[in-house]
């Protein structure tokens, strides 16, 4: 996973999928950038390269909200793939991520 | 015939070692190595019939149109197909001769295509006598160029059936 | 989805089109006069019905929209609110949108409509709250954590559903059990529709939380299955499904402010739903807009399309045109000759639009270069299957590309068809000019002014029948004087007439004027030297009047300048025969003429015999080729002085060999090669040509200005690689070559006068006991094929073919009085006749002979029945001439099915409906279900309609302009005669106090749009039983 800020906003682009195998990791990278990067008054989370999320992974968005939450810090999830979006819609998640509810068909 | 206005851009091209020239406006496009078929018991002028995307185009052999014998096509031979009065229609300037084009796809077949002239040269008259056995008409003046006289030909005129040749 | 819907959408894009359009418009006007009545009532009713009609089809982006546009507007109606020039604004660009949305309905999600929406919104807020309901009554615990939606739960209830809390953990009961979360959760949405979701994340802390616990989701769900059948599907533990208790929540319901319309049910019966995701409650849910990630059929963004089977609405181009109406004959309009630019007279100017002929004709080279990719793409599949390894469901795939492609041609086909009234219009004008000139008077009747031809076959006939009318204003009408004497009407009666008959359009030029003295013709042609002497005396009077089309003939005493530059009726002929057509004379000396043309209906796209000569592929048009003949030893070619004929029976064929036509190199002394026998108009001839191919069905693309001269081709096209053939022209291979030959047969339809004709039959047999006859003239082609091709879907035999429709196969025995005739063969023939509707074929298993028969000797008496025009003795065999279109009425192929034996087959039903969507959605319901379906436009009209007719029944809508459901049921209450007919109400509102103002009319039964089944359930419910 790749962390860089811009202006004020801290960019996360996930490297792959967000599996139980990987999680651990992730949250470990988020936790560092974002105690790193205390300037920051937003988060970005792209999602592009990450074709599945299981249970794991998808609570892992979850810390990473509740944590933004925490800090006062915005949260919006950016280009995530259709099928992820679509998870996130049946959730009921996807606008707590910024994400626009999507179709399922 | 009168001195014609040189149209600005012009697309040479050269058959049995004569320059030529037409008003670029006519282009529609320009093919290689053109698969002819022949029909049979067509005018002289005609060499056959082109398949393009879908619509079929009634090739002519240039020399034939203007009268000069006629004599085989090297591989090199390309044909330049022109444009059809509803796709003259929509230029702002349609060229010269326009209203003598009609709805159905034709081109020539040429020997070699030259280069796009741009020139505000001034036209000279076609000469009269040296070619009294062709078609006349079909030519709008001359150019004196460095490579030689271009003739520049009347599109609108070329392409509809020659009223020389009998049917 | 499917061709019925395909059709459907397009109609309602076109409806809510213009719905938009008046819309716009009555807006605007709104703005000068914020109180006309009559205007804010359009206003609420475009609104109201583009939100019916996008309910429809689950357009969910489009029915929200609308809906908010609606109960403004409906405030407004009611004098609740003024139309400021603020929420003028507002509507206006709703509007905007809506057309943004309408133009292309498969994304209209992507059309932001939220600044609208919350603008409208918060206008409804304005208004003062209703008085306050009693405290409504609590919400079952179970649905108190979800966002409950009125329109989805009333529409869940409605549909008699059940409603469900699912607990799961995603872990656990989902990856635990090897499913995906996505996967699982699909399956859950596919059984039911999803009304909204509540996933857990109170109890997660944050990042620093190493191991957060399995995520609970709650999901509210509506379905009809039962609980067992559920927990079976979701493989869950009885403890986390929930079923909701129905009452409370119908309780719930009456109490939510907003009049909310019941979403009307798709297609397939499933309502769509949001899911509502805005973090803030509304009354109303609305559902953002949101971009397809990638791109899907169905874009109604934000809601979740819930069926079974996809119902979503296809990308379905607006309709460039409709078919042309006859335009009113003026005298003015100038020449056909000269393309009209782009016009298409129509009687309602709101439903066309103008197009580029230039377009037409490239969309016409498309669609049928796509008929040649097809074709291809079919042929190349047949050869695919035997070599297997084919992805899964391609054959699926070609098929359904297969019917767009037919579907396509044929659409683009009617785009250019014109209504030959407007050539027919011409001639008023023409002939009141030459009436002076002549010192005739002339009056011209028209009949068939609706009749459409392909434009070119319009173009091509301008020419012909202009001298035609000419000819019969100048030589066949007699002068004033004379007509009298004679004791006909002063002025000259000439009559155009055009038909659709079956698979050709047959035009009529008739006049009763001089008519055509056979002498006359007979003596003027051996004058001229057409024919000898001798041969003139041999003419029938048919054949006499026949040489009337003899190149270089004219009996008049002068070309005149009138009758055209001194084209004579030889020319008439070519043209016709150069697009397709045949022409034919009748006349009766002394009474009149009439002159019949006989077209084809379509120019583009024909059957053609595909033939090989010199090593280059020609086209022979089927319409032409009566008979391929492989000449032998035993069948030969013969010399007789300097021309080759043919003994074909007992007729001599003139025959043409094709290479020396073309001037190849001949070969004279090859017998080889195949004989098409080729039939004009009046007389037939034998095409000798190198070898034979397919026959194919080609399209026929027109040959430049350079070959306008040559007589051989009537065009080109563009065969299977790409190679170009040229289409012959039978009638131009012949001209000036053919010597009249005396014993020809006659043409298939005789002047009126003569009683007996001779016509050519196929005869041919289907079993050992019965012979039959088809006239060749209807048989398009024979083939032989082996009967393992055959494939039997229930009780139908079907024939697929490489190119072509696949063929409905009919055995005789199973639709005439004729003995059965036994199992089929290893190898059969069918015969497949030439008709443009219907794609059948004829089993026979022997194919006997072409031959002639006398209509004389038919005996129609005999033996009768449909689909037997008689019987005869034809060589010592009783024959039973068949008659096609009574088969295929027997077959049931002509009409629709027998009614079904219950109530409604003897109900009489009369529908008021204002829009025409749903106008044709109900006659697709009922049509076939009821005795009598009479759909008017509005409750005036029905009302109209009740006085001098009887119905057993009537389906209304409730919003109409002239006269309101409402209304017209309160007039048909209160008429003594009418007051007992059963009134069912159909519409998109659905409130209580609907329900009670339609109970107050005297509705009996009110139901929403469309449901095909609940609507039939309904009208069972009223009908009173007997």
């Amino acid at each position: 996973m790749h962390a860089s800020l811009h202006d004020s906003s801290l960019l996360f682009t996930v490297a792959g999928d967000l599996l139980s195998t990987n999680v651990a990791t992730v949250r470990a990278d988020l936790l560092t950038a974002l105690d790193r990067h205390t300037s920051a008054t937003s988060v970005v989370v792209n999602l592009s390269a990450a074709r599945t999320v299981d249970s794991q992974g998808l609570n892992l968005l979850i810390s990473l909200l509740r944590e933004c939450e925490r800090r006062k810090l915005e949260l919006r999830i950016t280009e995530p793939q259709s099928q992820v979006h679509r998870l996130l819609s049946y959730l009921n998640l996807a606008s707590r991520f910024g994400l626009p509810a999507l179709v399922a068909s | 015939m009168k001195a014609a206005s040189t149209p600005s851009h012009l697309l040479t091209f050269r058959t049995q070692g004569r320059l030529y020239a037409c008003d670029l406006l006519w282009v529609h496009e320009i093919l290689r190595q053109p698969g002819v078929t022949e029909v049979n018991c067509a005018p002289p002028e005609v060499l056959g019939l082109i398949h393009l995307r879908g619509q079929i185009l009634t090739a002519l052999d240039l020399d034939r149109r203007l009268g000069h014998p006629p004599a085989p096509k090297p591989p090199s031979a390309r044909c330049i197909v022109f444009k059809t009065a509803g796709e003259l229609a929509r230029l702002t300037t349609p060229p010269a001769d326009a209203d003598r084009a009609g709805n159905d796809l034709v081109g020539i077949l040429v020997d070699s295509i030259g280069d796009i002239l741009t020139t505000t040269q001034d036209l000279l008259p076609p000469p009269n006598d040296s070619l009294s056995k062709l078609d006349t008409a079909c030519f709008a003046g001359v150019l004196a160029r460095p490579e030689g006289l271009v003739a520049l030909l009347n599109i609108g005129h070329l392409l509809s059936p020659s009223a020389l040749a009998a049917t | 989805m499917s061709a019925e819907d395909h059709e459907m959408l397009s109609l309602f894009i076109q409806e809510a089109g213009e719905h938009l359009e008046t819309l716009e418009a009555d807006l605007l006007q709104l703005e000068n006069n914020p109180r006309d009545a009559q205007r804010l009532n359009r206003i609420f009713r475009a609104a109201h019905s583009i939100k019916g009609t996008a309910g429809f089809f689950g357009l969910t982006p489009i029915t929200d929209l609308a809906h908010v546009m609606e109960s403004v507007m409906s405030l407004v109606r009611d004098g609740r609110m003024d139309a400021t020039p603020a929420i003028i604004s507002h509507l206006l660009t709703s509007t905007d949108k809506l057309k943004l949305m309408v133009a292309a309905p498969d994304r209209a999600g992507e059309v932001p409509t939220l600044e609208e929406r919350k603008a409208l919104q918060a206008l409804l807020h304005l208004e003062p709250a209703p008085p306050a309901a009693p405290t409504p009554p609590p919400l079952p615990e179970c649905v108190r954590r979800f966002k409950l939606d009125p329109i989805l739960v009333g529409d869940a209830l409605r549909h008699d559903q059940n409603l469900y809390v699912i607990d799961l953990r995603l872990h656990a009961d989902i990856e635990a059990q090897g499913h995906t979360i996505l996967d699982y959760l699909n399956e859950v949405v596919s059984l039911g529709s999803f009304l909204d979701s509540v996933t857990e994340v109170e109890s997660n802390t944050g990042l620093g939380d190493t191991a957060p616990a399995d995520l609970h989701v709650a999901l509210l769900f509506s379905t009809a299955m039962e609980p067992d059948l559920l927990l079976g599907a979701f493989n869950l533990p009885a403890s986390q499904l929930t079923e909701v208790p129905l009452d409370p929540l119908r309780d719930w319901l009456k109490t939510q402010p907003t009049l909310v319309p019941a979403s009307s049910a798709t297609a397939s019966g499933k309502a769509p739903t949001p899911v509502s995701t805005s973090p803030a409650p509304a009354p109303v849910p609305v559902s953002a807009p949101a971009p397809v990630a990638a791109p899907a059929p169905v874009a109604t963004s934000a809601a979740v399309v819930v069926s079974p089977s996809p119902s979503s609405p296809a990308v379905v181009a607006p309709p460039v045109l409709t078919p042309a109406a006859a335009s009113a004959p003026a005298p003015t309009i100038p020449p056909m000759a000269t393309p009209m630019p782009g016009q298409v007279a129509r009687v309602k100017p709101e439903e066309t639009i103008r197009i580029s002929v230039n377009l037409l004709d490239s969309l016409m080279n498309l669609a049928g270069e796509m008929v040649l990719g097809r074709n291809q793409l079919v042929r190349l599949l047949g050869q695919g299957t035997k070599a297997a390894k084919l992805p899964e469901g391609l054959d699926t795939v070609v098929q359904s590309i297969n019917t767009v492609t037919s579907e396509l041609q044929r659409t683009v086909m009617r785009a250019r068809l014109q209504a030959v009234g407007g050539l027919f219009g011409r001639f008023h004008r023409v002939l009141r000019d030459l009436g002076p000139k002549l010192g005739k008077e002339f009056h011209l009747e028209t009949v068939g002014d609706d009749v459409e031809l392909d434009r070119t076959i319009l173009e091509g006939l301008s020419d012909p029948m202009t001298h035609l009318v000419r000819n019969a204003a100048d030589h066949g009408i007699e002068p004033t004087e004379e007509r009298r004497r004679l004791g006909k009407p002063t002025m000259g009666q000439i009559r155009l007439s055009a038909a659709h008959l079956a698979g050709h359009v047959q035009i009529e030029v008739r006049d009763d004027g001089r008519g055509l003295d056979p002498d006359r013709l007979r003596a003027k042609a051996v004058e001229k030297g057409v024919i000898t002497a001798d041969q003139a005396a041999r003419l029938t009077p048919a054949e006499a009047r026949a040489l009337i089309f003899a190149p270089g003939f004219s009996t008049a005493a002068q070309v005149t300048d009138i009758s055209g530059r001194g084209v004579g009726m030889d020319v008439v002929k070519s043209n016709i025969e150069r697009l397709g057509g045949r022409v034919d004379l009748a006349s009766t000396f002394g009474q009149g003429t009439t002159v019949i043309i006989r077209l084809p209906l379509t120019l583009a796209i024909i059957p053609a015999l595909i033939i090989t000569q010199g090593g280059r592929r020609f086209a022979v048009p089927q319409s032409n080729l009566e008979e391929i003949i492989r000449p032998n030893a035993k069948r030969a070619l013969e010399q007789f002085g300097g021309a080759t004929m043919f003994r074909l029976r007992d007729e001599l064929l003139p025959v043409l060999r094709l290479g020396t036509l073309l001037g190849h190199p001949a070969s004279e002394s090859d017998p080889q090669g195949f004989l098409l026998v080729l039939a004009l108009d009046d007389r037939r001839f034998g095409l000798l040509v190198d070898s034979i191919a397919d026959t194919e069905e080609i399209v026929v693309k027109p040959l430049g200005r350079h070959f306008k001269g040559l007589p051989f081709y009537s065009g080109a096209t563009l065969l299977g690689q790409g190679e170009i053939a040229l289409i012959l022209d039978p009638a131009g291979l012949a001209r000036g070559r053919l010597q009249p030959v005396a014993s020809l047969p006659k043409p298939v339809t005789e002047a009126k006068n003569d009683d007996d004709s001779i016509e050519r039959v196929l005869l041919f047999r289907d079993g050992p006991q019965e012979t039959y006859a088809l006239h060749l003239a209807n048989i398009a082609r024979v083939e032989r094929l082996r009967t393992d091709r055959i494939e039997r879907i229930g009780t139908f035999d079907y024939l697929r073919q490489a190119n072509g429709p696949t063929l409905r196969l009919l055995r005789l025995h199973d639709f005439l009085p004729v003995s059965k005739a036994g199992p089929l063969p290893a190898e059969i023939h069918v015969i497949i006749p030439r008709l443009l509707h219907h794609s059948i074929a004829l089993i026979a298993n022997q194919i006997l002979d072409a031959t002639d028969l006398h209509t004389a000797a038919i005996d129609k008496e005999t033996v009768k029945g449909v689909g037997i025009l008689g019987t005869l003795t034809l060589a010592d065999r009783l024959t039973t001439l068949i008659d096609l279109y009574g088969v295929i009425k027997a077959a049931g192929l002509a009409q629709t099915a027998a009614l079904p034996a219950n109530r409604l087959a003897r109900t009489r039903v009369l529908v008021a409906e204002d829009t025409a969507l749903f106008r044709e959605a109900i006659r697709r319901a009922l049509e076939g279900q009821v005795s009598c379906l009479d759909i008017m436009k509005d409750g005036e009209l029905a009302w109209q309609r009740l006085q001098h007719e009887t119905y057993d029944l009537i389906i209304t809508d409730i919003e109409m302009p002239n006269c309101d459901g409402f209304e017209l049921t309160r007039r048909v209450r209160a008429d003594q005669r009418l007051r007992h007919i059963p009134v069912i109400a159909c519409s998109a509102r659905s409130s209580d106090r609907f329900l009670e103002k339609a109970r107050d009319a005297g509705i009996n039964h009110y139901e929403t749009k469309l449901d095909r089944d609940r609507l039939l359930k309904a009208i069972e419910t009223v009908l009173p039983s007997h």
